[in-house]
Formats: C-alpha cells, sequence, structure tokens
C-alpha cells in the first residue's frame, strides 16, 4: 500500500477542522489535509440553517451555512486541499502517525502525518442513555436526526410532536417543526431550569406559544408500529418520576434532545487519555492531548454554546501544530494539573505545559454543575489564591471563560484548582 | 389619563448570546420608551424599541427544489412576527426548477407584499428530473 506524507492531518471537516486548516495556512504550515465522511465539508453546520452564528466570531448574524460557507471559501482561497466521502478508522502511532481511512473510490489509503488534529465533533445522547422505558416503535427520534431530516432532506418526521429536553437544538426544532406544519404539543424538561439559552426560548418557545413543562419527564410511551401516546410525570428532587402525577399525551413523534457526547472512539483506540466528565481528550494550554503531536480542538474536546468558540478552539490548536512542528515543545510536557472543584464541573485546559511563547494569558473554559449567584470564580494552589473574578450568576447552560496571567501560574506551587464560592 | 399610562415591560434581548434582561418603562399613543435598564449594550435600546412596538424576526427555512434536497433559505429582511404564518404559508408553493448558487434571492410577491429570500446553499438539479 502506497502512503502519502503529509504535515498536518485534520481528521473532520466541520467548523474546528476549517478553522485550524485555515490558520495553519496562514502560520506558513503546507501540506495539510482535511479528512471527512460527508459529500460536503462544513459538519453540522450544514443542517443549522437558522441564523445566530458568527456574532462573536465575525460580528455578523449568520446562518450555519452561511458561516461554514465563509471558512470553505477561506480554505479555498488559501488552497488547502481536502478529501471527503473518507472515513478514518485507525490511527497508529509509527514513524509520526499513520492514519488508515477508506472510501468508495480509493478502497483503503494510508496518510504518514507529522501531527495530527481531531476534530470530529460530537453525537446526540440517545433515548437509551437516559433510560425511557417503554415501546420501541417508530416515531422515536434524536433532535440532530430531526434536524437533517427536515433541513437537508425535506421529510417531517410527524405531525404531534413531543420534545424531551429543553436543549438548544430541540428548541430549535420545536420552531422549525411549528414553521413546517406540525404540532409541537410539549416540550419536557426533567430539571427546573431551561438546558438551553434564553435566546432560544423567546425566539423558538415564546414566539410560537409553544407549551414547555418543568421538572417533568417521559414515563411510558406506548405503539405498535408508531408512537401513539406517553405518560408524562411530574418527577421528585432526585428526578425519579412520581406515579401519582402522572398523565397521558397523544402523540406520533417523540424527539430526543438531552445533550451531547464528544465522539471519541478514534481517540480512545491510539490511546488518549480522556477527561471522564468533559468526555473529551485531557489537553494541556495549546490543545495538546497526552500523545506529543496529537492534538484536538471543537466539540470533539468539549461542547461548545457557540460554533464561534469552536472556530476559536481550531486556531488555537494550529498555533499549537506549528510550534509542535518547529520544535518548540516545553521540554517538561504536561507540567501542571488543574482541578475542579466544588460546583465547577469541569475545567479546560486540564493541563498546563507553559509551552515557550509570547503569550501573556492562559484562557480557562469552564462549567458550573448548577447554578449559582453572585459568586466569586477562585483560582488558587495549595498555598494562595492566584486569581478571583466575580460574576453575578453562573448557569450550567453557558460554558464561561476565564484568562489568568501566565506569570501566575508559572509562580504557583503545585495543582492549580477552580472553585466557586456563593456570597450571602 | 389613558393616555399618558405608563406600561412596564420585562424582555430578554435576543441581540447576541448574552440574554440581558431588558426592564422597560414605555408609553404609547405615542410611542415611546421612558425608561431602560438591565442591559448591557445599546444594541439592547434598539431591540426592546423594536420588540415592543413592532415586533420582527429574520426568518429562516427551507424551500422546496426538484433535486432530493431542499434548499435552505434565510429572509434578507427582519419580517414582522404577525406576517411569519403568511410568508411560511407562501414560501411553502414555490418549487425551485433552477440551479441555485449561495445568494441567489428567490422572492415570495403577493398582494402587494415583496419578501426577498436568500440562498444559503448551492443546488444542482440532477439531469433527467
Amino acid at each position: 500500500m502506497n502512503e502519502i506524507r503529509i504535515n498536518v492531518a485534520i481528521i473532520g471537516g466541520g467548523p474546528a477542522g476549517l478553522a485550524a486548516a485555515a490558520k495553519l495556512k496562514k502560520l506558513g504550515i503546507d501540506k495539510i489535509l482535511i479528512i471527512d465522511r460527508e459529500e460536503k465539508l462544513g459538519g453540522i453546520l450544514k443542517q443549522c440553517i437558522h441564523n445566530g452564528f458568527g456574532l462573536q466570531y465575525f460580528k455578523e448574524d449568520l446562518t450555519g451555512p452561511e458561516y461554514a460557507y465563509k471558512f470553505i471559501n477561506k480554505i479555498e482561497e488559501l488552497g488547502v486541499e481536502y478529501i471527503i466521502n473518507t472515513s478514518v478508522i485507525d490511527i497508529k502511532k509509527g514513524h509520526g502517525y499513520e492514519i488508515y481511512s477508506i472510501n468508495e473510490t480509493h478502497g483503503l489509503i494510508k496518510y504518514r502525518a507529522r501531527t495530527v488534529i481531531l476534530a470530529m465533533g460530537c453525537r446526540e445522547r440517545s433515548r437509551g442513555a437516559i433510560l425511557i422505558p417503554g415501546a420501541r416503535c417508530g416515531g422515536i427520534m434524536s433532535a440532530g436526526s430531526a434536524q437533517r431530516l427536515v433541513n437537508i432532506m425535506g421529510y417531517l418526521p410527524g405531525k404531534k410532536i413531543v420534545i424531551l429536553g429543553s436543549g438548544d437544538i430541540g428548541m430549535i426544532m420545536a420552531r422549525r417543526f411549528t414553521l413546517e406544519g406540525a404540532e409541537v404539543i410539549a416540550v419536557l424538561e426533567i430539571l427546573d431550569y431551561l438546558s438551553g439559552s434564553k435566546r432560544n426560548y423567546v425566539q423558538c418557545i415564546e414566539d410560537f406559544k409553544i407549551p414547555i413543562y418543568f421538572n417533568q419527564t417521559i414515563y411510558q410511551i406506548y405503539g405498535h408500529n408508531r408512537v401513539k401516546s406517553i405518560d408524562i410525570a411530574q418527577v421528585d428532587k432526585n428526578q425519579n418520576p412520581i406515579k401519582v402525577l402522572e398523565r397521558k399525551l397523544n402523540c406520533d413523534t417523540i424527539i430526543f434532545s438531552v445533550g451531547l457526547i464528544p465522539e471519541n472512539e478514534l481517540s480512545r483506540s491510539i490511546g488518549l487519555q480522556i477527561d471522564p466528565v468533559t468526555q473529551g481528550p485531557i489537553v494541556d494550554e495549546y490543545l495538546e492531548t497526552s500523545i506529543p503531536g496529537i492534538f484536538s480542538c471543537g466539540n470533539v474536546l468539549q461542547v461548545s454554546d457557540l460554533v464561534d468558540y469552536v472556530s476559536k478552539e481550531g486556531e488555537k490548536a494550529a498555533e499549537g501544530v506549528m510550534l509542535f512542528l518547529n520544535g518548540n515543545m516545553p521540554e517538561k510536557h504536561w507540567g501542571k494539573k488543574v482541578l475542579a472543584e466544588g460546583n465547577i464541573k469541569y475545567v479546560l485546559p486540564q493541563r498546563i505545559s507553559f509551552w515557550p511563547n509570547k503569550d501573556k494569558f492562559v484562557e480557562f473554559s469552564f462549567r458550573s454543575k448548577h447554578p449559582a449567584k453572585n459568586i466569586t470564580i477562585r483560582v488558587y494552589d495549595k498555598s494562595k489564591i492566584i486569581y478571583e473574578n466575580n460574576m453575578t450568576k453562573i448557569v450550567p447552560g453557558e460554558m464561561e471563560k476565564l484568562k489568568v496571567k501566565k506569570e501566575l501560574l508559572l509562580k504557583s506551587q503545585g495543582d492549580i484548582n477552580f472553585s466557586i464560592y456563593e456570597k450571602e | 389619563m389613558k393616555k399618558n399610562k405608563i406600561f412596564k415591560k420585562e424582555l430578554i434581548c435576543i441581540v447576541c448570546p448574552l440574554g440581558c434582561l431588558l426592564k422597560v418603562e414605555y408609553q404609547r399613543q405615542p410611542n415611546k420608551i421612558i425608561k431602560i435598564s438591565g442591559n448591557k449594550c445599546k444594541r439592547g435600546i434598539k431591540y426592546a424599541e423594536k420588540e415592543i412596538f413592532s415586533p420582527s424576526r429574520v426568518l429562516t427555512t427551507t424551500v422546496r427544489t426538484l433535486s432530493n434536497r431542499v434548499l435552505p433559505v434565510r429572509s434578507v429582511n427582519e419580517i414582522p412576527k404577525h406576517k411569519i404564518k403568511y410568508i411560511i404559508e407562501e414560501l411553502s408553493r414555490i418549487i425551485i426548477k433552477r440551479d441555485i448558487k449561495f445568494g441567489d434571492i428567490i422572492s415570495v410577491n403577493r398582494k402587494g407584499l415583496k419578501i426577498e429570500f436568500m440562498a444559503t446553499d448551492n443546488i444542482k438539479l440532477e439531469k433527467n428530473v
């Protein structure tokens, strides 16, 4: 089998991979290849036809396809190579990295890359993952599948629809279904607060007067060939259904919008260390994983709320790749641990290697476990507080960013901790 | 007396992902914002004024084509909220019978109402379709 030698292999041609490719080319790196398994570049943006993308990155209000189009144009202009309809099936460590991929025309293709950027995105959490009992009939699908059916293929999955989960895709699909002539009879959220953004609540739920119920979940699904009805129930504090407070709803379709999970099958097969909370690889400030030369960015690393963050992450990984290829990797790879404490669900990067460069700050992203008001984010080591920042509120549905001076982190002793303090 | 009545309303600003909670006091006839608080930027004021007196939205949807894919489109301008239902029904009657390039305009013309939509993807019709 012939092998094709390249400098950087980018796995995935969605927003993260595209941004990384464009940045790499601008930094003067050549022999970059984007490998994507679909028939068009752009990843999930292709089916997100609603607007609201790019407000931060481009300072414009764009739809998903428009946002992707801008990046695709950019990489075409820069002459970045890409291959579509091609799946990467394995990555092996050898002299550099061996990337095995397959497509219909060439069969098995082997690339030998000096560095790899993992940008495979995420998948949707399924019905099985949240243990919803009942019939396994037609008419049950995830919000993303429904979005593809409606926005690309042009099919409406049903007429009377119930959506479980108040995530952003769920709310956006509630609006899409309504516009396309279906009736959304309920959006159910097991928590007592919205898991998506307030903005989507206003323009998707409120605008179209869609009923939304909190602290409620699906208790049972009935139907033979097709969903006929469901039992929904109020839940207690531990999210267990209270049987007395159960009621029946007639519907023909159930849509699950219950969260996203980074898709890390490839990462696991290479043997990358995975963070059990983010379910993405553990990385340092340049998004380098536990194996030197393999970087990760976008939703495969951590599920972001905004595509703008994903593009920025892609560019960060590209900078890391450039430093790596120029031989500027830190001697002490993976110096310090960054730990999440208390109400902080996770912090990213989980390690700091102190790459030799001009950056004065390290940017952290984090989420809280539950909502809190009037809080202080505290960054500290075993002896002292390194940095503090006051915030009026924090909610799990919105990722927060924090910049901390690199010299302060350099001076710290031992691990670095992140915590939330609530003021009375 | 009725004329000078001051109305109070709380709105969530949807201009950017911050989602500021705006507290607005306003008057009708003439329509005027008297007081606004909670906005972190100027765009919030503009949004509140628009949202209270003439709410409108960018409409994104799909249009049928002769290929096996639908064409994603967005309205070039914001559409008054109360007209969205009517416009979406008009749009559902359109079938695209030619190749479309990103940025092409598709318009809905009916009863003196002209709404322009922009294609946000390329569509190539297969031969013999």
